[in-house]
């Protein structure tokens, strides 16, 4: 017998979104009270942010880029026009994908299930989830 | 064996969470959790035809 339930992905908070912009490369900052993003002359902008990847690990040119958690935990990716040519839509799909995958991972262990993680050949990542379900 | 396999789409879109192996209504007690912390707005929720068959005391068929 199987079941699914299928829809669209979020970001369950900051930890699981660090581990994923970790897992592409980057140290970002977290600020429990969002910070204003820099730009690229290192002048202070109007966006805030609670995760912050520093515009130094981006490029000489680039600007900061953040992920702003609303009240509510729903998280916004701010990206400058600037930086959107390098880390636009597909980077931020990338971002989520990575961050679910981080957070099925943590409710996994969180439960005490086992989990294993698999590669896609088109991209997708599996996770495994077995044990006293 | 029952499982959970969650599908991460690419694109990060989307994610499938599928139950497999379970019995009745045990696998939407599995799955919730999952679905709490992956997924966000409307959630498309499938059964399968052999899920019927099973719930109506009918012959399991295959798993997938």
């Amino acid at each position: 017998m199987s079941h699914y339930s299928r829809g669209a992905l979020k970001i369950d908070g900051p930890a699981c979104l660090i581990l994923a912009l970790e897992e592409l490369g980057f140290k970002p900052e977290y600020h429990e009270t969002a910070q204003n993003l820099r730009g690229y002359q290192g002048d202070i902008r109007p966006e805030v942010a609670n995760v912050i990847i520093p515009r130094a690990q981006i490029s000489s040119a680039a600007n900061d880029i953040g992920f702003y958690f609303a009240p509510g935990g729903e998280c916004e990716a701010i990206i400058s026009d600037f930086d959107s040519h390098r880390h636009g839509a597909a980077w931020v799909g990338k971002v989520k994908q990575l961050s679910g995958v981080h957070s099925a991972l943590a409710k996994a262990k969180a439960l005490g299930h086992r989990a294993q993680r698999v590669a896609g050949e088109a991209g997708q990542i599996f996770v495994r989830v077995s044990g006293s379900l | 064996m029952r499982e959970i396999v969650i599908t991460f789409e690419e694109d990060g879109s989307a994610a499938k969470i599928e139950a497999v192996g379970f019995k009745g209504k045990g696998c939407h007690a599995a799955t919730k959790p999952y679905e709490q912390v992956l997924l966000v707005g409307a959630v498309e929720d499938v059964k399968k035809p052999e899920h019927y068959q099973t719930e109506q005391g009918g012959k399991l068929g295959a798993s997938r």
